[in-house]
């Protein structure tokens, strides 16, 4: 150090409590900036010069010695007056001795002063017949008290019980001063850190912040529909979500995760999902067999049943269980080869029964608007044609709970027709010939559907389903693979150790923690064409969104820890000798955020335009692939790339940089500026491009198996409605012959609310109702009243 | 239906309907604005005896009270709850005509 402290820079300082540390030029930038600010003052440059002259100042006096804190303030002052800024000096000298009396007071030397201070208060308060009253949040109103001040002040902050009462006595005096008659109690918490702001207690300012919102807000909240999120109706409970959703999304923000995670998700460098529900994991898929075996069981419940013995007794507990599990995850909710488990209970049901039940199934699922704000279940049946291998020899559970004596392989017919029956019932669409919204279907392909008697009929009508109506996913479970989809594209792929579980199959159970999602355009940005930068910042971005998921599984383990007492007690409950939730099974999603448009920038080229920018975007997954194996060796987490859904993501990030990277931004982001922007989705080509479907399904499908965590392909159908048959054979060869992990098929449909009819397509009017009555005239506006009456 | 009935359930809703009774020249009705659709439309004092409360409304609507149905990004949603980036998402979409090459090919 002796050889840093001869030379001609300052590089070192002397705290006031005696440690050295290193001299930062910043900080004084920063303080000075601080001072010229609280006079109006808004140059952050003329701060900077401001720091430097005084470092030079500090270089010339200091030489080879350290200076104190004490000593750098007082050349700061000096700086300032004699260049002028007398204003700033001014404010700066007022900071430095606010700052100076809360030391004093947390040595106790100036007790007395607070004394006397209290007791001007007092005749004051005598003198004025001071009768302030307070609204309380606890629904009371109450005489002014500050020692309430002191109390939450050393409650919510842990600051010393002195120095509190210094603070509330200088609110009292400006509330004293202000006159005032009525104070409520968020006002009072304003003052409070407004004062704490001014005797620089940054720290103990954001502990005593209060969460909530503005009145403005909450009546737009009232009277106005969400849009964040295309399934929450709008109705009272789907306010109540809304206003909880914004206050916790702070709370997360301020105390869930540190400062660097919550400022690089407000920078928007990555996007950390679903704040709203910060204390509950991210989504959750599971066997039948679970409820099949333990009844409805669940912590707190005010009944208990036990396990089911018919098949509308075990319907019903499915979708009850689903309700309660969406009150307890922020996504989806998936369930495992829903028509094999089904079976045992449908043996020697007719046809029209069995259909029935496929009926009950999904209008129970696709009405329930009881969870979440008044939403349906956000809910995912996994279906099979085959038994496919790791079910074939398992032992199948029956009614009451108890074991049937045969294997699942010995149910495949039963499964079959209780397939075929949903399959049916999604094809009619809802009472009005609409597509249900859930559950999703999810039909898994394995290598053994091709030798299963009756495929070729049965993926016709699924097939149609798909051109119909759109709703089936097809899940291609290559080479012995297995894996239970979910939610928009989620699917867990099944380990060594799932495998294991299929034996008792009530054990198998997936869940993710969370979703972060990286903002890939913007990682360019930052880069310039520079490749080794670019990798680089994607390590770093990378290293941010583990941090992040180590933070949020911190505060769930918090959580988890009050077991049976919490209010995740139901994730605790333990009827299988393991918690609901395996933390240690979780998986941490990493989301992909618009390849497409951080290699346009990269490269000059989009993902479709040229082989060279195809496969550098591909350089860039593999890259992200291999940290995440490196991350989950060195934590001994599961991170996994997921393609992020982005309702709101893919918006709000475009959003983000058109503002903040506008020139750069300027010609990559798609859609219309200034507020209609978006990013292409996760890994996607771009979406607007008239790339054949198989061109789409097979380059799309390269990064699939990089993407562990979930890739889907989407074809949009619009109005055109393809031939099923061949649609099926599309369908085959996507599997034969590609990577792809999934596709859907969507088309489009506009509904007439007056006369319930339906048509595929998009049209402003229906053509039904737009015909007139007899005796009703539709004005135009330039019509007149003399006109009317032809 | 009773015509004072019809003109007190268009009082009740000011946010919704705006409206004039007309009669001059033996001509007269009712002239509804629908503030929601944005349109105008007169009703003869016939129509508005023969007709039900909710036909009468559903005739300002001129046809437009629809909803449109597609996927957003994994599940089926009405597009009106869309944001505005999926919205312009949507209009970009490709979508495949009936002929193209892959599926049908």
């Amino acid at each position: 150090m002796e050889d840093k402290i001869n030379s001609k820079k300052i590089e070192f300082i002397r705290k006031r409590d005696g440690r050295i540390v290193p001299f930062e030029k910043i900080k004084i930038a920063d303080a000075i900036f601080k001072a010229a600010q609280s006079v109006g003052g808004q140059d952050r440059y003329l701060a900077e010069d401001l720091a430097e002259a005084v470092t030079m100042y500090l270089n010339k006096e200091f030489l080879g010695k350290i200076p104190t804190v004490e000593e750098i303030q007082d050349i700061v002052e000096k700086v300032l007056i004699k260049t002028g800024h007398a204003k700033t000096a001014k404010a700066y000298i007022l900071y430095r001795e606010k700052r100076a009396r809360i030391r004093q007071i947390t040595r106790g030397i100036i007790e007395k002063d607070i004394i006397e201070e209290h007791q001007e208060i007092a005749r004051i308060k005598e003198s004025t017949d001071l009768s302030l009253f307070v609204r309380t949040s606890g629904e009371d109103i109450v005489l002014w008290d500050v020692e309430r001040i002191v109390d939450s002040l050393v409650k919510e902050t842990g600051m010393e019980q002195n120095i509190a009462r210094f603070i509330a006595t200088e609110v009292e005096k400006e509330i004293i001063a202000a006159k005032v008659k009525k104070l409520t109690a968020p006002l009072i918490r304003e003052l409070v850190n407004a004062k704490l702001i001014e005797f620089g207690m940054e720290d103990a300012r954001r502990k005593y912040t209060r969460l909530g919102l503005p009145r403005y807000d909450v009546r737009n909240i009232i009277f106005n529909p969400n849009k964040e999120n295309a399934n929450i109706p709008h109705n009272p409970e789907a306010t109540n979500l809304t206003l909880a959703e914004q206050i916790k999304k702070e709370f997360a923000l301020l105390e869930v995760f540190s400062p660097e995670i919550s400022d690089a998700h407000l920078r928007g460098d990555i996007h950390l999902h679903d704040l709203g529900f910060i204390d509950r994991p991210y989504c959750s898929g599971q066997s039948l067999e679970y409820v099949k075996k333990f009844g409805l069981h669940l912590p707190n419940a005010l009944s208990i049943a036990k396990p089911a013995k018919h098949p509308e007794t075990l319907l019903a507990h499915m979708v009850k269980f689903s309700a309660a599990l969406q009150g307890h995850f922020n996504g989806a909710i998936g369930w495992d080869a829903v028509n094999i488990f089904f079976a045992p209970f449908l043996e020697g049901l007719s046809d029209n029964e069995i259909k029935q039940l496929a009926q009950m199934l999904i209008y129970e699922y696709s009405q329930q608007a009881v969870a979440r704000g008044g939403q349906a279940i956000f809910s995912d049946i996994n279906i099979y044609w085959e038994i496919p291998d790791h079910f074939l020899n398992v032992e199948a559970i029956g009614p009451g709970g108890e074991e049937t004596g045969r294997k699942y392989g010995e149910y495949q017919e039963t499964a079959q027709r209780f397939a075929k029956s949903l399959f049916e019932v999604y094809v009619e669409g809802d009472g009005i010939g609409r597509p249900f919204f859930f559950p999703k279907p999810l039909l898994h392909i394995t290598n053994r559907l091709f030798e299963t008697p009756g495929w070729e009929d049965f993926m016709e009508l699924v097939c149609f389903v798909a051109v119909e109506k759109g709703n089936p996913y097809f899940v291609f479970d290559r080479d012995n693979t297995a894996r239970i989809s979910e939610c928009c594209r989620l699917s867990f792929k099944l380990e060594a150790s799932d495998i294991r579980d299929a034996q008792t199959p009530w054990k198998m159970r997936f869940s993710a923690l969370q979703n972060v999602t990286l903002n890939l355009p913007r990682v360019a940005y930052y880069a310039e064409h520079d490749d080794q930068k670019l990798f680089q910042n994607l390590e770093n971005l990378m290293n941010l969104a583990v941090k992040a998921h180590i933070e949020k599984r911190r505060f769930i383990e918090g959580i988890l820890s009050y077991g049976q007492n919490g209010p995740l007690a139901l994730l605790t409950m333990t009827l299988d000798g393991e918690p609901y939730l395996r933390m240690h099974r979780v998986t941490h999603l990493i989301g992909l955020l618009g390849l497409n448009e951080m290699v346009q920038y990269h490269t000059g080229k989009q993902l479709h335009e040229s082989d060279e920018a195809f496969r550098f975007g591909l350089k860039v997954i593999s890259y992200l692939k291999i940290l995440c194996d490196r991350k989950a060796k060195e934590t001994g987490y599961r991170f996994v790339l997921e393609q992020t859904p982005a309702e709101s993501t893919a918006y709000r990030l475009a959003r983000l940089d058109l503002e903040h990277f506008p020139s750069k931004s300027d010609g990559i982001l798609k859609g219309t500026a200034p507020d209609k922007v978006y990013y292409t989705n996760s890994t996607y080509l771009n979406i607007s491009e008239a790339i054949s479907p198989i061109e789409r399904v097979k380059k799309e499908g390269i990064f699939h198996p990089l993407i562990e965590a979930g890739a889907l392909t989407h074809i949009w159908l619009g109005e055109s409605k393809p031939d099923p048959k061949s649609l099926a054979n599309f369908v085959l060869k996507v599997f034969r012959h590609t990577k792809n992990a999934q596709i859907a098929f969507s088309p489009e449909f506009t509904s007439c609310l007056d006369c319930g009819r339906i048509y595929r397509g998009i049209s402003r009017e229906c053509p039904w109702c737009s015909r007139t009555e007899k005796g009703v005239i539709r004005v135009r506006p330039e019509m007149s009243t003399e006109q009317l009456k032809i | 239906m009773d015509r004072s009935r019809f003109i007190e359930h268009l009082k009740n809703y000011p946010h919704l309907y705006e409206f004039e009774e007309k009669n001059d020249n033996g001509f007269s009705g009712i002239l509804v604005k629908d503030k929601e659709y944005s349109t105008i439309t007169f009703f003869t004092e016939q129509v508005i005896q023969e007709k039900e409360l909710v036909e009468l409304l559903k005739q300002t609507h001129h046809g437009k009270n629809v909803e449109w149905i597609s996927r957003v990004t994994g599940y089926f949603s009405k597009i009106n709850s869309w944001n505005k980036g999926k919205k312009e998402e949507f209009k970009d979409r490709y979508r495949v005509s009936e002929v193209d090459t892959g599926i049908t090919g």
